[in-house]
């Protein structure tokens, strides 16, 4: 067993995708930055100096104070209240929590979806190829925001204003997920075909391996490559997705405010001169979106045989 | 019965062989774009990728199918070892109908008998598995090695073979040479103890002088195992040095059969005789005899009659009307009219 | 008598993350008018590049690190881009392996033909036209306006190489470079460009460099063969000498792996162990001393220099003058 995993980071060390990484300075930075980001929001509960949520730790009389550094700030608040007197840091650091959750989560949905209705377009064919891929054609055609909005009007018109936290939280995810998947599948089936037509399956075929089993342990490990560069570049595009919605009052619930809730709330402020709300969350998920797609941008050139 | 569809008495009694394809045909909807399809008058064209191919296998010998591109002969192939379900025909393992078994678990025994080696061995390993895994495989699915130690013991076995190293089951086929990947593959094709291999233009991809050492090695598994070789190529120079019996493919059709010996001292099909002539000599500087001309036709449009007879330099009028029959030939049969 | 293309100690690097690594490594040959120089070897040997080299159209991490390279008296290998633009087409024709991907399959025969005229001739578009058509007869199709108002995709394997042909010929060039040029075809097809190739060699009086693992090929069309083995030349002479008496360990064995048509089948085909070393793993001394069986213990140090064997010259130290003295150490 311990030879077995130093024989594999042996092979990491040694693996071009390493070596690749190691001479793209963008991609150190933009990993390091995603790292940073998605270690901060795991550990929020113990790194953020308060509690947004805990209400009894609220107080109104702190609402709206500037960063500590500005006239008029408070040194408990480094980077300002919002208008009930949350700490804006922690807020922040909560918010990430949810935006990363929500992209994180989505994504993965949509890959589970995407994956299983590629290899079944691309190695069943046939029917099942028409259906699924027409089904496809018709969803690239909505934008994503609104196949969200459209869901959550739905979702609210028939569940009513009293659906708890997590249904909505699950709505969200779907309906961001739900436009997504297309590109899984699309690829997937393209990898497929490509590998369909190459002697090994041929080789498995002959001795009899069934369908499944041919696509789960010879196709399928091939065709991740492509999958994962979505997937990466899709997460950036999920966390915009998620902020979006927010900001336009169909996202997360208003109790566990994501970056986007943090910026529709400063928004209302902005002109009052509460800049610090709106700009700070902003340059957060600007920066968090970014970083994302600057690695899937360089996971995409490193995993592709034609630039190496 | 050893009556074959050519209405001529094989050399060899059909009944005694391993192998047995009967009269296999093979057709290929040609795709249509969907609006035309639905014109008056529409009929779907169909290619013949292989008509009425009677062949006949006997246990431990070598049948090579010798044609260009587009003469049928993978289809053909893969009709014999179960991938391609023929249009029409049938074919025997051992007095078996493999397309045609009489139960789950016969079908089973049967596939146990084929394997297949692949033209290109760097596409025919899965790049992700390591070497074990792969020669591994066969054994794995038919439930050959249940215990895990001796599958591991029959695989190192099987590498030492084929020439590698027993060792070299830890490592993935991107680490080894065009010729070492070759014997991977015919290391997974033995794991299943098979009686009958198709090997579909084993070194068509390997560098010459890789190439004699993987066929010596097909050479001698096939008298050590008493292996029985379906052996694919377009290459004439390698074919005589590994066929004991020869099936020349034109246009889907077997124009020629006949043993290696004789088929080489005097090729009796006029297309045989040109594609002997085109096989350059690396051995003197000889011009070749005859003049080779033209390309194998469309199989969507074959010439009517015999369907040789625009390229043929002896053709007559009749080629040209009437498809020619089989004509019995010393140790076999061609299709000609001048015959 | 002066070689057209001179080649002399061509060396090329390649950069890769392990470093430069050698890929042709001193390689020197010459070709005159209408000689067809066959350049034989197996895959990793090098001999893409080497051709590529000449034309100056090495990848982007290879580059040359020595040698020259002379074109009827113009020192081609270190020419700017635009230069070599001219160059190829207008004095060096390429013939590709595969004729599918050398034709745009959006343009017309005929327009592809007169194009490549007009951009290296100064020529209107009626002569050119006039031109195409002789060009199309020359390769052997018939020059009917229904040809060359055709599409590649219309034309069989074996007629897109001969438009290939033309192309190759349309700046009237003084030399031909035929990488593979009959690997992706048929055997009855291939025979008839092999002798295609011979003829317009002969009457053009172009030199051809052809580049082929296929001995076979070189036998039916080359004057002189030079064998390449990882980046080295193992063997270079006339096609005659070299193939009835291969002096080099590589080319007899080669030669004897080589399946024919005629000869004693009993003890299978004689093989050479092991195969081609990778760029990045060339053994020291003579490349080819571990699949050697004559190998002396020099061989594994020192780096067997081109030496005139009889008529050949080949890089072995059996053929050198003191070989008896050296198989003694």
């Amino acid at each position: 067993m311990s030879e077995a995993s130093a024989d594999f980071w042996k092979r990491v060390a040694d693996s071009d995708l390493l070596y690749s990484f190691r001479r793209s300075p963008g991609a150190i930075i933009a990993a390091v930055v995603t790292l940073g980001l998605g270690l901060a929001a795991l550990l929020a509960p113990w790194i953020a100096p308060h509690d947004p949520f805990d209400p009894a730790g609220l107080s109104i009389l702190d609402n709206f104070l500037p960063p500590a550094w500005e006239e008029g700030g408070d040194a408990r608040f480094l980077l300002g209240t919002d208008d009930q007197g949350r700490d804006l840091l922690s807020a922040m650091l909560y918010g990430l929590r949810i935006s990363l959750a929500v992209g994180f989560a989505s994504v993965i949905l949509a890959m589970i979806v995407g994956v299983w209705l590629g290899l079944i377009a691309g190695y069943v064919g046939g029917f099942a190829d028409v259906i699924i891929m027409r089904v496809a054609d018709v969803q690239m055609t909505f934008p994503a925001i609104l196949i969200a909005l459209l869901l959550a009007g739905i979702f609210r018109g028939t569940a009513g204003p009293g659906s708890s936290d997590s249904a909505t939280m699950m709505l969200l995810i779907i309906s961001i997920s739900l436009s997504f998947w297309v590109q899984y599948a699309r690829t997937v089936r393209g990898s497929v075909l490509v590998q369909a037509s190459k002697e090994y399956v041929e080789a498995a075929r002959l001795i009899g391996v069934s369908s499944i089993g041919i696509m789960v342990r010879h196709i399928l490990p091939n065709v991740l490559a492509p999958v994962l560069v979505i997937a990466t570049i899709n997460l950036a595009l999920a966390i915009i997705i998620e902020a979006t919605l927010s900001f336009l009052g169909v996202g997360v619930p208003s109790g566990r405010p994501s970056l986007g809730t943090l910026i529709r709330i400063g928004n209302d402020y902005l002109f009052s001169g509460e800049w610090w709300i709106t700009l700070f969350p902003g340059v957060l998920l600007g920066v968090l979106a970014l970083s994302v797609n600057l690695f899937g941008d360089w996971l995409r050139d490193a995993l592709n045989p034609k630039l190496a | 019965m050893n009556v074959s569809a050519t209405g001529l008495n094989p050399i060899v009694p059909i009944e005694a062989s391993l192998v047995q394809a009967k009269d296999l045909e093979r057709d290929f909807a040609v795709h249509v774009p969907f609006l035309r399809r639905l014109m008056p008058g529409f009929e779907q064209p169909v290619i013949r990728a292989v008509r009425g191919v009677t062949l006949a296998i006997p246990k431990g010998r070598t049948y090579a199918l010798v044609g260009e591109s587009g003469s049928g002969k993978s289809t053909l192939a893969r009709m014999i070892v179960g991938l391609t379900p023929p249009s029409k025909g049938e074919v025997f393992i051992g007095g078996h109908n493999i397309w045609d078994p009489v139960s789950a678990d016969e079908q089973r025994k049967l596939r146990r008998r084929i394997q297949m080696i692949f033209q290109d061995p760097l596409a025919s390993l899965n790049p992700l598995w390591r070497v074990s895994a792969i020669v591994s495989e066969p054994m794995r699915v038919f439930g050959l090695m249940p215990d895990g130690g001796a599958r591991a013991a029959r695989v190192a076995e099987l590498l030492e073979l084929v020439g590698l190293s027993t060792t070299d089951g830890r490592k993935f086929p991107h680490e080894f040479s065009g010729g070492q990947r070759q014997r991977i593959a015919i290391a997974r094709a033995l794991a299943s103890d098979p009686e009958f291999i198709v090997c579909d233009e084993p070194t068509s991809a390997l560098d010459v002088s890789v190439q004699a050492q993987v066929l010596n090695l097909l050479k001698r598994l096939q008298k050590d195992l008493s292996l029985t070789y379906l052996f694919i190529s377009h290459d004439l120079a390698v074919v005589r040095h590994m066929a004991d019996r020869i099936g020349v493919l034109y246009l889907g059709e077997l124009v020629e059969e006949r043993d290696s010996v004789a088929f080489f001292e005097t090729p009796e099909h006029p297309y045989s005789q040109m594609l002997l002539s085109a096989v350059p000599n690396a051995t003197a500087n000889s011009p070749s005899k005859g003049e080779p001309v033209g390309e194998i036709p469309d199989a969507a449009s074959p010439p009517p009659g015999c369907a040789f007879h625009p390229r043929c330099p002896v053709a007559r009028e009749i080629c040209s009307r009437l498809h020619p029959k089989a004509s019995q030939v010393p140790t076999g049969h061609a299709s000609c009219h001048l015959l | 008598m002066t070689d057209l293309l001179s080649v002399s100690d061509l060396t090329i690097d390649i950069s890769t993350r392990r470093g430069e690594l050698r890929a042709i490594d001193g390689v020197s040959f010459g070709i005159g008018r209408g000689e067809v120089l066959g350049v034989v070897g197996e895959s990793g040997a090098g001999k893409s590049m080497l051709g590529n080299a000449v034309i100056g159209l090495l990848p982007a991490r290879a580059r040359i690190a020595g040698g020259q390279v002379w074109l009827d008296g113009d020192r081609i290998d270190a020419l700017p881009r635009a230069d070599l633009q001219h160059l190829r087409g207008a004095r060096i024709g390429m013939i590709f392996q595969d004729p599918q991907t050398s034709l745009n399959p959006l343009y017309r025969i005929g327009d592809q033909i007169t194009q490549t005229i007009r951009t290296h001739r100064p020529m209107s578009q009626t002569e050119a036209l006039d031109e195409a058509r002789r060009l199309l007869t020359e390769v052997g199709i018939s020059a009917s306006s229904e040809r060359l108002a055709a599409y590649p995709h219309q034309f069989s394997g074996g007629m897109r190489q001969r438009v290939v042909i033309a192309l190759a010929l349309a700046g009237n060039p003084e030399l031909v470079i035929a990488d593979e040029p009959t690997t992706a075809l048929d055997v009855s097809v291939q025979a008839q460009i092999i002798k295609l190739l011979k003829r317009l060699c002969q009457e053009r009086g172009v030199a051809v460099m052809l580049i082929t693992h296929d001995m076979g090929v070189i036998a039916e069309t080359a004057d002189r063969v030079c064998v390449l083995y990882a980046g080295r030349v193992a063997e270079i002479g006339a096609v005659d000498d070299v193939l009835a008496r291969p002096r080099h360990p590589y080319t007899q064995g080669l030669m004897a792996a080589n399946p024919t048509l005629t000869g004693p089948l009993d003890d299978g085909l004689r093989q050479i162990p092991g195969s081609m070393p990778t760029i990045a793993a060339r053994p020291k001394g003579c490349a080819f001393h571990p699949r050697c069986s004559e190998a002396l213990a020099l061989c594994r140090d020192r780096r067997p220099p081109l030496i005139t064997a009889q008529k050949v010259e080949c890089s072995c130290f059996l053929y050198h003058q003191d070989s008896q003295a050296l198989k003694a150490t």
